[in-house]
């Protein structure tokens, strides 16, 4: 009965924060015309993007303890350090390799439950922040509120990791250890399809 | 005459709660006193006074490039809120007076020295701690009735968040795009 519990906590956040999202896109007012609206669904609309933040999530969750908390604090501002960058308009060579080479490699590093050491751990999703990041900087539309467009991203890109995190929970069962690894693989298939210009 | 006071107070005070380039990086400045200390905002509240009265008579020497160096201070803020505990004692105090002193002479900036009624300023005055005592209230509140590490994370967690916002916003002043 003890093991279900992490599970059960993990469903249920997942779930609520799918419905979350749900409701968020129902009522997004104008639409994608609006800066929070944009900024919220430009790191969802992308797979590519969608299997890295969760990836992130279910990695730190997988890590334990420091990762699961250091990695959704340190993400934010690298991403947003990247997206600086994109916006102001400096060059970063292979974006599109590098954001599908994430989904790649920290898929894999869930599928094989890598347990790298915490340095190595901020240092892999630290640069690929920086890709994806760069990635939403530069494809920014300009007609937009900037406050509400930086809003939104923050929000969108954390709500993802949250995703992650709460169904990294399944790591505490035996079962669910083998269907994150399971959805690890899934990612780095999904991440491999966009770099191989599959998808 | 009391509602055009009244009216020059709340101007004020807006001028602090809904520009978000000055409201963030005061909210990041509560974050980070409570995360430093349960007792962190009333021991630097002096600075931080101080630092807003030094801040009206600085916006007449500043120009608008002030506003840059102040989300920059911002995101430094909210980054050391993020990253680094404790943060040390210095930090928190320094940051106070210089948070105190760039809100107001951003928020007064391109006017003279007292070229706006004194309940604009004192609206400017109450906008700002305000904002701080929202920050610090909430986090204080927080880390104090749930006694839990992984509160202390979501408060991080809020900084990171703040911190990432503005650093966007930064990038968007630099390039032109925030007035």
């Amino acid at each position: 009965m003890a093991s279900l519990r992490p599970a059960c906590v993990s469903l249920s956040l997942a779930t609520t924060l799918a419905f979350i999202a749900v409701t968020a896109h129902a009522h997004t007012g104008e639409g994608i015309n609006t800066g929070f609206a944009s900024g919220f669904w430009h790191p969802i609309y992308g797979w590519d993007h969608v299997v890295a933040m969760v990836a992130v999530g279910l990695w730190g969750a997988f890590l334990g303890a420091p990762a699961i908390w250091i990695l959704p604090v340190v993400f934010p501002l690298v991403m947003a350090f990247g997206g600086a960058l994109g916006i102001l308009g400096v060059p970063i060579p292979m974006i599109e390799t590098g954001i599908a080479l994430s989904g790649v490699v920290l898929g894999l590093l869930i599928a094989f439950s890598v347990k790298a050491p915490i340095w190595v751990a901020a240092v892999i999703v630290g640069v690929f922040a920086i890709f994806h990041g760069h990635a939403h900087g530069t494809e920014l539309p300009q007609a937009f509120s900037p406050y509400g467009y930086a809003v939104g991203f923050v929000v969108g890109t954390g709500l993802l990791h949250m995703v992650g995190i709460g169904l990294g929970v399944l790591t505490r069962s035996e079962m669910g250890r083998y269907a994150v690894r399971g959805a690890g693989g899934a990612i780095a298939l999904v991440g491999a399809a966009f770099l191989f210009g599959l998808a | 005459m009391g509602a055009d006071s009244y009216e020059q107070f709340i101007e004020g005070a807006s001028v602090i709660l809904t520009y978000p380039a000055i409201l963030l990086p005061v909210l990041a400045l509560g974050l980070l006193l409570s995360l430093w200390h349960p007792e962190g905002l009333p021991s630097v509240w002096p600075i931080f006074l101080a630092g807003q009265v030094l801040g009206i008579f600085a916006a007449v020497a500043i120009g608008p490039e002030a506003l840059v160096a102040f989300i920059g201070l911002g995101v430094g803020t909210a980054a050391l809120a993020a990253l680094v505990s404790p943060v040390p004692r210095v930090a928190a105090y320094g940051l106070a007076g210089l948070t105190g002193c760039g809100a107001l002479s951003v928020a007064l900036e391109g006017h003279g020295l007292f070229e706006l009624p004194v309940f604009t300023h004192l609206g400017l005055l109450f906008g700002t701690n305000l904002a701080v005592a929202m920050g610090a209230g909430l986090a204080r509140l927080v880390l104090v009735r749930f006694d839990a590490g992984w509160v202390r994370i979501g408060v991080r967690v809020a900084a990171s968040w703040i911190g990432a916002i503005l650093l966007l916003v930064l990038a968007f002043a630099l390039s032109g795009g925030v007035s």
